[in-house]
């Protein structure tokens, strides 16, 4: 016993001492070779141990010396201990040069252990995901170009660092199989399932867009370990089938399969395959930032399948808040509503899909904090929404304008409608959609006050300026009222317009007082209550009366706006009104 | 070889799918729809240019036949194959990839041919780990691309038998939610295999016994343990994943029925939140029909019985919850009552809530309509004695209150009286002067009190200094 701890401390010591050679002879030593087969897990322990992040270019060679004493022991060893015991190293690995020095000697135990492998190499890939997964994902708030300094952040680095460590590990195990007649079908799927997760966390969160990174180093990653999904997996898109299942299995309740779960596939883990990590491949797939294989993607999928399926990776991916998740998943939005044809036909709306990706793109469109992506998102909604032929279009208007909550988005809604109308005057037949009650049914969601006289204007005022613009635009467009608007003038003049002229003049008063007040330091004496308004933790401070003021002559323009616009439409109206009575006439 | 060559194949006639046999197959199967099919195919465009192969993939094609995963002349097609058949299908753009075509390998437009070898199908199995334990069987394709989900109300019919024997064991039609088939006798393989059926499906499943009666069995129907069932289900109708936006007016009725059923049997079994959630449910769905004049009359007033009975509804249950939602009941019988102004049960319920809010007077005038229409209504009665002794017990306590309330002001005023008294400056304090306690002494107190200003104004009431401070006495 007092021999085997000799040579576990023997090694040590000499590595601390500096002195490589001996330290190299003493494993040669035939007496010892026996301790070292007894001591194998100790001996790995420690020799690991010894790798610091700057070993590499600080001690070349004692990062040497021990990468060949991990050789001399995995050679002398029990390959089942060693394996046992790289494991552990991996995962209790302190730092990437200890991961990074684990894998080529557990490369060489896997080969050895050929015909009775069994579940270690699942073992140790599931190592490999647990330590990746650990690794945090920096958020800098960088828009534009300012996200190319990402690529220096020192997680980011890591990252692409610890990705480019694994091609040389799993290639082994990949071309065996290719080379072999027969194989193991579950080894396939167990190490494509953990590539697909490679796409998950964290690398779907870094930029890897061709066009503002393309020399972005996580791309030459992804784009490797894409390639190699191809190379198990011929048909890349028999995922959607699984991408399916997920989004099926997230609206379940969980606990269902326990009893099961002995028997299920490698692409059924959830670690490994699930909606993130394939929204992950399916960005990589589809939205042509990568290049893949010649015959990845079979030719005979129907376009609906494939677009519709992947349209749930968007849908996931705009869950998120981080601009990484989100440019992709608008990218990929984007090259799905392109690769529809025109004129879509309402019917596929049957399909809840679209609903929710519109609903996806909207709450990205009003709420997330990054500008671009914003606008971005806007603009898709508008994109997707008149992929549709008319009634589809109007579907999805109407969801938009009742669900969205927004009086932008709903005043963006209403936009999309007033061209859809315009584009449908040129047609030589009105399509029905835009007129009798379903064009009647779409002007009441439009002019619409959900309080009456008493709405805030100040928050409606979008909605109220662009459905306004929209009614001047068909009284004067459509003077054969083909739409019917000239039989909905009753219901705008008399309550409508009523009820904003009511409101308008209740929130001017309202706002023209609040203005006298802070001129004259009223409210300075009023409010001497000390309230602070606290959202998610930071103190909100209170608003400088010159913001105040600023607001409240935003809100008194806008009213003047909309007074301007009232004005004009009913001018409008009155013109086809006179006209309408001199056909009578006639 | 010219593009026309070929059998049409398509159900319109419109030559659209073309089929010819290179060799001919065995024995008369094809395969169903949903069969998971394995096919070697070779693509090739008009002009002989190869675009895609399976043998290039040196791995066979699978897909699962008739549910719209591949393009319609291949759902067709592979449809009408024999196993070890090899035909060209020549597949015109409307059964392929249409105008626009599949950059950048299908152009615009384009007839597509494929030779196609059908190697073999399988019976289509849903059980979770592929081993065959639930093997579906379509005997009717179904409408429609939308399954039920998880939770969905399902209305089905079945017929179980004994794969051993053939006997019957199970003849019914019955309404349950989806994952809630247990307390319907209704085994795991079939809820697994509704999740995904379509509207109107009718299939034949084959189920071992870990996904239906297990090692128990089942005696109650007649099951013995280790059994393999099969079962015809139907899928008459369920609860639709599609939103509402995309649904017709009929389609949303059905809806509503559906939520209106869940939420009275939520209702039943005392699970009053989802019972509230279901019944707002039907709210959406037909709210927007009854002024849509699109629609037509039968299903507007459908709309309005829906819309009617969901807002009584919302009224009882809000009543029911504890603590009871008085307002919430309130604004639900009156928008019932908009509907239908002398609806009984909307002005029972109004009265209710009204009495839970302490307008015993308001309610009282409900509940006088709802006897003035039910003569013969007790428990409007009673509700109309409770309000009154209500009425009479507030008059009581605002009596008490008003009385109590004027002593209590008098007192308050005499205090504060007192206390104002006491705080006024006595200039000739108790303790000074002949009466006070020094006998004509100043406190050090009273000395060292600061003068006020009336005092500092007029020296010669007290005998101050030239300062205005005190003199000592």
């Amino acid at each position: 016993m007092s021999q085997s701890v000799d040579v576990v401390d023997l090694i040590s010591t000499l590595l601390d001492n500096e002195k490589y050679k001996e330290a190299l002879t003493a494993s040669n030593e035939k007496r010892l070779t026996a301790t070292i087969k007894d001591n194998s897990s100790d001996l790995i322990s420690a020799i690991v141990g010894k790798i610091e992040d700057d070993t590499v270019t600080i001690k070349p060679s004692l990062y040497g010396t021990c990468e060949q004493l991990l050789s001399k022991v995995i050679e002398e060893c029990a390959p089942e201990e060693a394996l046992l015991e790289f494991i552990e190293q991996l995962e209790l690995a302190k730092n990437d040069a200890q991961f990074g020095i684990i894998l080529p000697p557990l490369q060489q135990i896997l080969k050895k252990l050929t015909f009775k492998r069994g579940r270690s190499l699942e073992w140790c890939l599931n190592s490999i995901c647990s330590h990746i997964e650990d690794i945090p994902v920096p958020e800098h708030h960088l828009e534009g170009e300012e996200r190319l300094l990402m690529d220096s952040d020192p997680n980011i680095r890591r990252i692409v660092r610890v990705y480019s460590l694994l091609p040389p590990f799993y290639r082994y195990f990949i071309e065996e199989i290719n080379q072999a007649d027969f194989y193991n079908v579950k080894t396939k799927e167990i190490i494509a399932a953990f590539l697909i997760s490679l796409l998950g966390k964290p690398l779907i969160y870094i930029d890897m867009d061709p066009e503002t990174n393309g020399n972005s180093e996580a791309r030459l990653n992804c784009s490797i370990i894409v390639q190699d999904i191809c190379r198990l997996e011929k048909n890349i898109l028999k995922f959607l089938v699984y991408l399916e299942g997920c989004d099926r299995d997230s609206n379940k309740k969980p606990a269902k399969d326990d009893d099961l779960e002995e028997e299920k596939l490698p692409y059924k883990y959830e670690d490994k395959v699930n909606m993130t990590t394939l929204s992950g491949l399916f960005y990589v797939v589809l939205s042509g930032h990568f290049q893949l294989p010649d015959t990845a993607i079979p030719q005979v999928y129907s376009l609906e399948y494939v677009l519709q399926t992947a349209m749930l990776s968007v849908i996931h991916l705009l869950n998120f808040s981080e601009y990484g998740m989100l440019s992709k998943a608008l990218a990929l939005a984007e090259v799905i509503v392109n690769r529809f044809p025109d004129k879509l036909s309402h019917e596929l709306l049957s399909s809840s899909v679209h609903f929710r990706m519109c609903k996806g793109l909207f709450t990205i469109g009003i709420y997330s904090s990054y500008e671009s992506i914003r606008k971005k998102s806007v603009a898709l909604i508008g994109q997707q929404i008149n992929k549709f032929d008319y009634k589809g279009r109007c579907i999805l208007i109407t969801y938009l304008i009742k669900t969205s909550n927004h009086s932008g988005m709903i005043g963006y809604a209403i936009t999309l409608y007033k061209s859809s109308l315009n584009e449908a005057f040129q047609d030589p037949h009105m399509d029905d959609c835009f007129t009798g009650p379903q064009f009647s049914n779409m002007l009441k969601k439009i002019c619409h006050l959900p309080h009456g006289a008493e709405s805030d204007l100040v928050e409606l005022a979008d909605q109220i300026i662009t459905s306004l613009n929209f009614l001047r635009y068909l009284a004067i467009k459509d003077t054969n009222n083909v739409t019917g608007i000239w039989n909905c003038f009753s219901f705008i003049e008399n309550q409508y317009l009523e009820q904003l002229r009511v409101g308008l003049n209740m929130s001017k008063a309202h706002y023209e007082v609040k203005l006298k007040d802070i001129e004259e330091g009223k409210n300075l004496l009023e409010n001497n209550v000390n309230v602070s308004v606290n959202v998610g933790g930071n103190v909100l401070d209170k608003i400088p009366e010159e913001n105040a003021k600023q607001i409240i002559y935003s809100a008194l323009n806008a009213f003047h706006l909309i007074e301007g616009l009232i004005g004009r439409l009913c001018e409008c109206i009155n013109i086809n009104k006179m006209q309408a009575l001199q056909m009578n006439c006639e | 070889m010219t593009v026309d060559e070929g059998v049409d194949i398509t159900k319109t006639g419109d030559r659209g799918v073309l089929k010819r046999i290179i060799k001919e197959g065995t024995g008369t199967d094809t395969p169903n729809p949903g069969c998971q099919v394995t096919v070697h195919y070779t693509g090739t465009l008009l002009d002989g240019t190869k675009f895609d192969s399976s043998r290039d993939r040196n791995e066979p094609f699978e897909f699962n036949l008739g549910k719209g995963s591949v393009i319609k002349a291949w759902d067709i097609g592979v449809a009408t194959m024999k196993k070890g058949e090899v035909c060209v299908l020549t597949c015109a753009p409307m059964y392929a990839y249409g105008a626009a075509g599949s950059p950048p390998k299908i152009p615009p437009n384009s007839t597509l041919q494929f030779e196609i070898e059908m190697i073999d199908w399988k019976v289509e199995d849903l059980s979770p780990g592929k081993n065959k334990g639930i093997l579906r069987h379509i005997i009717e394709q179904g409408t429609g691309n939308d399954a039920p989900n998880d939770g969905a109300m399902v209305t089905v019919e079945l017929e179980g038998r004994l794969q051993a024997d053939g006997k019957v064991f199970d003849t019914r039609t019955v309404t349950f939610p989806l994952g809630e088939g247990s307390e319907h006798k209704v085994c795991e393989g079939i809820e697994r295999a509704l999740e995904k059926f379509s509207q109107g499906e009718k299939s034949r499943l084959t189920i071992q016994p870990k996904y239906a009666f297990k090692s128990e069995g089942n005696a109650e129907l007649g099951v013995p343990p280790n059994s393999v069932v099969e079962y015809v289900v139907k899928l008459n109708s369920f609860e639709k994943t599609k939103e509402v936006w995309s649904m017709d007016g009929p389609e949303k009725v059905e809806q509503a029925k559906m939520f209106k059923e869940k939420g009275t049997n939520y209702f039943k079994g005392s699970k009053f939140q989802l019972a509230i959630k279901m019944y707002k449910r039907v709210v959406t769905l037909v709210e927007d029909m009854l002024e849509d004049t699109s629609e037509t009359e039968e299903s507007r007033n459908q709309a309005k019985e829906l819309l009617l009975s969901a807002h009584l509804n919302l009224s009882l249950v809000y009543l029911k919850v504890t603590p009871a939602h008085h307002f919430e009941a309130k604004e639900h019988a009156l928008k019932a009552l908009k509907l239908d102004e002398n609806n009984v049960k909307g002005l029972f319920r109004k009265g209710q809530a009204l009495l839970g809010l302490g307008e015993a007077e308001l309610a009282i005038k409900d509940f006088e309509k709802v006897v003035q229409a039910e003569p013969q209504n007790k428990a409007a009665a009673n509700q109309i004695i409770v309000c009154k002794t209500t009425i009479a017990k507030q008059k009581q306590k605002e009596k008490q209150l008003y009385a109590n309330m004027f002593e209590k002001f008098a007192k308050y005023d005499t205090e504060v009286e007192k206390q104002r008294a006491k705080d006024e400056i006595d200039v000739i304090g108790e303790k000074v002067g002949e009466w006070g306690a020094g006998e004509g002494e100043w406190t050090d107190q009273q000395r060292l009190r600061k003068p006020t200003e009336f005092e500092k104004e007029n020296p010669n009431i007290l005998l101050l200094d030239k300062d205005g401070q005190f003199e000592n006495m």
